[in-house]
């Protein structure tokens, strides 16, 4: 996915490409921040030999472990979009029941500091179990919803169905919306619409959203218009148990 | 009586924010954690630090905008200012030194350079401190006033002044809570009013109580009650007390205030369209003034447009009368609120009222 050239055309790399920039500038910092939290409590707990106030050690064992699986969820986006690209990932296919998809998306998206209850869902099920991969399926929903609630103040509207071997997921919100010019960069990994700066983010989301339902064979369309909000619409064909 | 080193950490990553709050507060300090920028210039007013350490790579207001607004308002003229970057890149270090940031570090850091580095630029700072100390311990001794130190309303420390009225010991003092000192029917009040200047509302207030003495001997006396120090847990207290002179009563003002509070009370304090205008029409009648010597809690800017707000007079005419922008007024109501924890102008005007913000 990277292309490294550390002595070749390294100047040019550095320089020029903005794109290339922005990519080790999240990694950098995606990386040192956690890194930075071990090393600071790692050194905590040897200088008094696990001797502070019990509060305060609980806390150091869980920013450590926390921290770690904020480097781990990122370097596993990383390579799940890596080998999606090479078309490396195989999806596990089981049957199960439409409704599971939306399985912890709350608890999930509150661990972000995201508030679910601003999402209006609305079934329209026709067929009621299906088969698919659900791990995906869930990681497509989470990272479409996150995107939609972070970039958005007001209600976002989720419609899911199920009719004519086709799964769809409607993602509507009234939020910044991306500019014209910009909604084909969106799926590209690391790519932050230019009016998202004063928002934290990686770039990964809509990438891997993208890559994932590629992966199940389905498609992907995105309508916005800044300032009014975004429209994603997913299909995704599944197939039933007989 | 013990004075801790404040230190203020403002990093948007709260995982790293509790680390550095963890490691310093073990170290001793008393630590106040902001996990983003806005917060953390407010926190720096409010807890008046000794030191800051300001993370810089932050969304929507990053580190450098931290240090310039600060510097701004010359607080940090005095109270060293280091950086924490994420970034390793020379360009962004000579930046941030370049605006005059006493120190910075990359992450990840060493805790024990980060203590050093701490500890090195608190000396000056410690310096001023302790010349300021002891005049005000040799002030404290000597003083024929009462003057005595409090925190969440246990007595710290009695000067001999007070000590004498009161007819106890310093011991006997330190066991007691300050509504052990006065006559009960003065402690609701005080207590009220304590917690306004513990919420930051006001600075300071004064008050005519009735302090009462081991025998039971009753003296007037003329109270005024500060805010010494502020700590993250809480904040130490002080009060003054010269002999009573017999001032006539304040006179009751909020007869208005307390008309509207009841208006609003009926109607649920829903902040229609309608009870806007009700409201507005009540102020236009009256000269609005603001309670400027105890009302630190708003800037002058922000006074003003209070009150030109209560005037009823739309955004255009405000910036107009102040000769800035639409978008600071703006800027100005948005702090406002946020200050008071509104949603829209009506409600901050409610909170101004309650509060003794504004005089009508």
């Amino acid at each position: 996915m990277l292309d490294f050239n550390p002595i070749g055309n390294n100047e040019k790399a550095h320089s020029i490409d903005p794109v290339y920039n922005q990519i080790i500038s999240t990694i950098s910092h995606e990386l040192r921040t956690p890194v930075a939290t071990i090393k600071s409590n790692i050194q905590l707990l040897r200088k008094f030999s696990y001797d502070i106030d019990h509060s305060v050690l609980e806390e150091s064992f869980s920013l450590c472990e926390e921290s770690v699986d904020d480097v781990a969820r990122f370097l596993d986006n990383i390579q799940l979009l890596n080998s999606a690209g090479k078309s490396k990932i195989n999806p596990v296919y089981s049957l199960f029941r439409a409704k599971r998809i939306i399985c912890h998306l709350c608890s999930h998206l509150a661990k972000f500091n995201l508030d679910c209850h601003r999402i209006v869902l609305e079934w329209n099920l026709k067929n009621r179990e299906i088969i698919s991969d659900r791990k995906y399926m869930n990681q497509i929903l989470f990272h479409t919803l996150s995107n939609a609630l972070k970039f958005s103040n007001g209600k976002v509207k989720l419609i899911i169905s199920t009719a004519d071997d086709q799964l769809s997921i409607m993602v509507q919100d009234w939020g910044i919306g991306i500019a014209e010019e910009e909604v084909e960069m969106i799926f590209e990994p690391f790519y932050r619409a230019s009016n998202v700066k004063h928002i934290s983010g990686t770039g990964l989301g809509l990438a891997i959203v993208h890559a994932l339902v590629k992966t199940l064979g389905g498609g992907i369309h995105i309508s916005s218009s800044i300032g009014k909000g975004t429209t994603i619409q997913i299909n995704i064909p599944y197939e039933l148990s007989n | 009586m013990s004075y801790q080193t404040k230190i203020l950490v403002i990093d948007d990553d709260q995982r790293l924010g509790r680390t550095i709050k963890n490691v310093l507060s073990t170290e001793g300090y008393d630590v106040c954690y902001a996990n983003s920028g806005a917060i953390g210039i407010q926190k720096a007013f409010e807890y008046s630090p000794h030191l800051i350490l300001c993370d810089i790579k932050m969304e929507p207001i990053d580190g450098y905008q931290v240090f310039n607004v600060l510097k701004e308002s010359s607080l940090i003229d005095h109270v060293p200012f280091i950086f924490l970057t994420g970034s390793s890149e020379l360009e962004d270090i000579r930046f941030g030194m370049d605006l005059g940031a006493d120190d910075y570090f990359v992450k990840p850091f060493n805790n024990e350079d980060l203590i050093r580095s701490i500890e090195n630029r608190l000396i000056k700072f410690k310096k001023l401190k302790e010349e300021g100390k002891h005049e005000f311990m040799a002030l404290f001794k000597l003083s024929p006033n009462g003057i005595f130190l409090f925190n969440n309303s246990s007595i710290i420390d009695a000067n001999p002044a007070l000590l004498k009225i009161l007819e106890l010991n310093k011991d006997e003092v330190l066991k007691l809570r300050i509504e052990d000192i006065f006559e009960t029917n003065f402690i609701p009040e005080i207590k009220e009013k304590i917690q306004r200047c513990l919420n930051g509302i006001t600075e300071s207030f004064n008050e005519n109580v009735t302090l009462i003495a081991k025998s039971g001997v009753k003296t007037d006396v003329s109270l005024s009650i500060s805010v010494y120090e502020k700590y993250s847990g809480g904040s130490l207290m002080i009060g003054l007390m010269p002999l009573y002179n017999d001032h006539s009563k304040n006179v009751d003002k909020d007869h208005m205030a307390s008309e509207v509070l009841k208006l609003l009370k009926r109607e649920n304090i829903s902040i229609t369209h309608s009870l806007g205008e009700k409201l507005t029409e009540v102020f236009k009648l009256q000269n609005v003034k603001n309670h400027s010597q105890n009302n630190n809690f708003f800037s002058k800017r922000e006074n003003e447009v209070l009150c030109l707000s209560l005037e009823g007079l739309p955004m255009k005419i405000i910036a107009d009368k102040l000769s800035i922008s639409d978008r600071t007024v703006e800027k100005h109501r948005a702090k406002l609120m946020e200050k008071t924890g509104s949603s829209n102008i009506i409600e901050v005007i409610v909170y101004a009222l309650k509060n003794n913000l504004i005089e009508i």
